[in-house]
């Protein structure tokens, strides 16, 4: 199944060429998304086809933000990740009252906290024990979101996620959100795989799920993270649990500062990249714990970069924009105090 | 009916020069792993000193990046000299020779920094239960990767010590050790304990690649500049 990788180079350039159109159609609210479809879109001109799984990355980040381009971009990164699976079909849908969720969780306990959560908002719910009455209860009538946890017996999310993938008619593209503990990003990979559209870490408060089930009826273009990646509420909301809300907004300040002091101008010359590698160091653990994994990663492979001196420029630039993003999403967190 | 048992306080050491990731890893061991203190220290030195004023440290978690090091013979002189204390390595580098170096030198786990918060509060547990915990990345074989002794790597042990490698504390044990003072005389001119002085004794033998105190005063008096 492999195609021509000219030919594979033009499609991607040619959804990138429309969707910088689109996005410079929708103006105000999209120029980060446009700026990072820019630069990967002139990567692109130099025939760079291995990097396709970098544009990809960097794009979902940009839509992180919970920009509308989500679905035409998440296509676009199938298409460059070479996924078996369908580009996730589920797009925000139009605002309304009252809406069907279903709840595929095996765990009394969590199932009844999320039915009262969202019956108190006034919803209506299904509970499902496990992913074979979550498959059956989609075949059986129209749902408007899915709160899908991942560890079930019998039939896990992921496998239910791909069967109602696999259905057809309207009820294949419902929103589904992922909800598990300890998400590593390879495994937010695999749910992206499977055809989900969205992810929420356990724990998760009240507030944090109610956002969440917002943003994908149509209620909330707020930022709504779509899958764990960088400075989601999830690893974020951890780090204030664990520390203090000031701490960690402290925390983002001095990350800002940082990216600021490291991504200023590129290195040229040998004290120059001594320099980048201790600030890149500094910022893989504070990336991290700040909730930016993709940041933290790239900041290493930069610093070893700075010293054996391959690859430095690209890995710069890649993690520049990365950083970039990480800024705007730490202005926004500070900003909503 | 059997007898309620009182548990022992647990207390944990860090050592690390980076402020701001001690204060989320002492979060992390107090409020979750259930340690009744954990000590904060910002070199290998100050690290070393604490170890030995104190019986009851049942973990101690050492950056790499942090002074003092730079050599696996520190690593191997703590886990010598306490042999009941669990050891591990908290790096921001995911490079799987530093990884294996550090293993080499016995740590009881190597754990990324770049993990997130509950990763590292898992990857920390596992360690404190007995299991050896290193990164999944470790698994990952570099391209065109050759079966060798380990070269590179910041731990990697090099023939010879040279006077920049050792630490302060190191610097001092081993100019008196060259003047012939005993553990005993040199505790008290540095103001150390003993204990502290016999760790410090430990590191110098493996960086000079010696098993006596002749031998080791005879490599020192080499390293050292001649006297002015």
């Amino acid at each position: 199944m492999s195609r021509e990788p000219e030919s594979e180079t033009a499609t991607l350039r040619a959804e990138i060429a429309e969707l910088t159109t689109l996005a410079r159609k929708a103006g105000h609210g999209f120029n980060n998304v446009l700026q990072v479809l820019i630069l990967e879109a002139e990567r692109l001109e130099e025939g760079d086809i291995g990097r396709i799984p970098d544009i990809a990355a960097n794009i979902l980040l940009a839509v992180s933000r919970g920009e509308r381009l989500a679905n035409s971009l998440l296509g676009l990164k199938h298409k460059a990740g070479q996924g078996a699976a369908p580009p996730v079909a589920a797009t925000p849908s139009a605002v309304q009252a009252s809406a069907r969720i279903l709840v595929a969780e095996d765990q009394e306990q969590n199932g009844q906290a999320l039915q009262k959560i969202f019956e108190a908002a006034g919803h209506t719910v299904v509970v499902a024990g496990d992913g074979v009455e979550a498959v059956a209860a989609i075949e059986a009538a129209p749902f408007d979101l899915v709160m899908m946890d991942i560890g079930m017996p019998v039939m896990d999310g992921l496998t239910a996620t791909r069967k109602i993938r696999a259905m057809t008619g309207p009820r294949a593209a419902v929103p589904i959100v992922a909800t598990s503990g300890n998400t590593q990003p390879e495994e937010a990979q695999s749910f992206r795989d499977a055809g989900m559209s969205d992810h929420i870490g356990k724990p998760f408060g009240r507030a944090a799920v109610l956002r969440k089930v917002d943003f994908w009826l149509g209620r909330e273009t707020a930022p709504a993270c779509a899958l764990p990646e960088a400075g989601t509420a999830t690893e974020f909301d951890k780090i204030c649990a664990l520390m203090g809300r000031p701490w960690a907004l402290s925390g983002l300040a001095k990350l800002t500062a940082q990216i600021d002091e490291a991504f200023g101008a590129a290195p040229r010359n040998g004290e120059q990249h001594g320099l980048l590698a201790s600030q890149a160091h500094a910022l893989i653990s504070l990336a991290s714990l700040l909730g930016f994994p993709i940041l933290s990663r790239l900041c290493g492979e930069l610093e070893q970069a700075c010293k054996s001196g391959l690859d430095l420029l690209p890995r710069y630039e890649q993690a520049k924009i990365v950083a970039t993003q990480a800024q705007a999403t730490a202005a926004d967190i500070i900003a909503a105090g | 009916m059997g007898m309620l048992f009182m548990r022992s306080p647990q207390i944990a050491l860090i050592a690390d020069d980076d402020e701001f990731f001690r204060m989320a890893l002492r979060a992390i061991l107090a409020g979750q792993l259930g340690f009744d203190e954990v000590i904060e220290t910002a070199s290998l030195d100050e690290a070393v000193e604490k170890l030995s004023s104190r019986a009851d440290i049942s973990l101690a978690l050492f950056d790499l990046g942090m002074p003092g090091m730079e050599s696996p013979a520190n690593l191997r002189a703590v886990r010598d000299c306490f042999e009941t204390l669990r050891v591990a390595v908290v790096s921001g580098s995911q490079c799987r020779d530093d990884v294996l170096s550090a293993l080499a030198a016995g740590v009881h786990g190597y754990v990324p920094k770049g993990l997130g918060v509950s990763e590292l509060a898992q990857a920390l547990k596992l360690i404190i239960d007995g299991v050896i915990y290193v990164p999944p990345s470790v698994a990952v074989l570099p391209a065109g990767a050759v079966i060798g002794p380990i070269a590179a790597g910041r731990l990697a042990s090099s023939p010879g010590a040279t006077l920049d490698t050792l630490t302060p504390r190191q610097r001092s044990v081993l100019t008196l050790l060259v003047q012939g003072q005993s553990n005993k005389a040199i505790a008290r001119d540095l103001q150390l304990g003993e204990g502290t002085v016999k760790v410090h004794m430990a590191a110098l033998f493996r960086s000079l690649g010696v098993k006596t105190r002749t031998a080791a005063a005879v490599a020192g008096g080499r390293l050292h500049p001649p006297a002015s």
